[in-house]
């Protein structure tokens, strides 16, 4: 009997363990995470529109209906990226997350007083180069440091009109989230 | 056999309570909400760099877009003042003031996290079209029947969960956001 009270006690450690390891190991096996639906909608380094979302429709959850939302997903193996919109006169908001999904950066359209965006998104290594050797016109550029190699941004512009959403498809269209590489 | 039976038990109780417990805390609800303010709950740290664990699986599981700290921040209101889960079947009168943001939003999902659909088309209100009294108080009523003033039409059945998102709020800053006003929601009349 107490030889079995111990191997449940051994069941239950290792209990502990497999819970441990299955919540650590979700996001690395989750087939439907941001990352891969985000795919879904268009070509990485580009914004593409998310269709917005509304009744029986549903493609990211939890989406602001009184939002349009656009998504860029990029990588940095072989530069920076610069990320250029200009959103209209209205409230927007900028969001970069990693490839897991955690939103690691974000902005509006207030912490750049009324001007458009411009980011430049750099690993470590990129922005040491950058330092070292700066290119001139990166000099109003705003720099965030990158700790890993993917990643995504995601634009969100009020529009509760359809003259507003109209709007902020064109400044969509007409947002960069391109490679830049350093030395031109 | 002995050996091999309490072997049985213990992979069992293993198996049970590790992969169940995890199936549990990373379903499709967050589970330990770290900001309450009456019947409204956020989950900030969804959208933050120093996401634990569990916040992390649960936005891989469900692919979410959370808003960060400088965007703003969503709260979620499943149940009434007097915690009776809100549905369809009641009329709800959401009233008082929006903690301080420049910009806010309120609208409606339903059990399956969606959009529910409209009668009228109207799906959310905003902080800039909205009906005020003199004080600046504001009064929004949730009905499937049409409601003179600021009338949000819901389903006729069904549970609901109201979504008040606040943008560029000093609200999204858990640590120095102090306690927000949020609006109160009170059941009238059900069916």
């Amino acid at each position: 009997m107490i030889r079995l009270l111990v191997f449940a006690l051994g069941g239950l450690i290792l209990g502990g363990i497999i819970h441990g390891v299955t919540v650590l190991g979700v996001p690395h096996y989750a087939e439907a995470d941001a990352w891969a639906r985000l795919r879904t909608f268009g070509p990485g380094f580009a914004f593409n529109v998310v269709p917005r979302p509304a009744p029986d429709k549903v493609t990211i959850p939890l989406l602001d209906p009184a939002m349009i939302e656009a998504t860029c997903e990029f990588t940095l193996n072989d530069a920076p990226v610069r990320i250029a919109a200009s959103p209209p006169d209205t409230f927007w908001s900028l969001a970069l997350f990693d490839r897991q999904g955690v939103n690691l950066y974000s902005m509006n359209d207030h912490g750049t007083g009324a001007k458009p965006i411009d980011l430049l998104v750099a690993t470590v290594d990129q922005v040491a180069q950058i330092r070292e050797n700066p290119p001139e016109d990166f000099g109003e550029l705003l720099i965030v440091d990158w700790k890993s190699k993917k990643g995504f941004a995601v634009l969100r512009i009020f529009a509760p009109t359809p003259l507003d959403e109209t709007e902020a498809k064109s400044a969509i269209s007409g947002a960069q989230c391109r490679t830049r590489p350093i030395q031109p | 056999m002995q050996l091999v039976l309490n072997l049985l038990v213990a992979v069992v109780i293993a198996t049970v309570t590790g992969l169940g417990s995890a199936w549990l805390v990373i379903g499709e609800e967050w589970l330990f909400p770290t900001y309450r303010v009456g019947e409204w709950a956020a989950w900030p740290e969804g959208g933050s760099s120093t996401a634990d664990p569990y916040s992390r699986a649960l936005l891989a599981r469900t692919g979410q877009l959370p808003l960060g700290s400088g965007e703003g921040i969503a709260f979620f209101a499943a149940r009434d003042s007097e915690g009776r889960r809100i549905r369809g079947e009641c009329d709800y009168l959401l009233y008082g003031e929006a903690p301080q943001a420049r910009l806010w939003t309120l609208g409606l999902l339903d059990s399956a996290g969606n959009v529910p659909p409209s009668p009228t088309g109207r799906i959310f209100f905003h902080s800039r079209e909205i009906l005020r009294k003199p004080d600046g108080r504001f009064e929004i009523t949730l009905s499937p029947n049409a409601r003179p003033g600021n009338w949000l039409p819901i389903p006729e059945k069904g549970p609901l969960t109201i979504v008040m998102r606040l943008y560029d709020t000093p609200v999204a800053n858990v640590t120095t956001g102090g306690t927000p006003a949020m609006p109160t929601i009170e059941r009238r009349i059900c069916r």
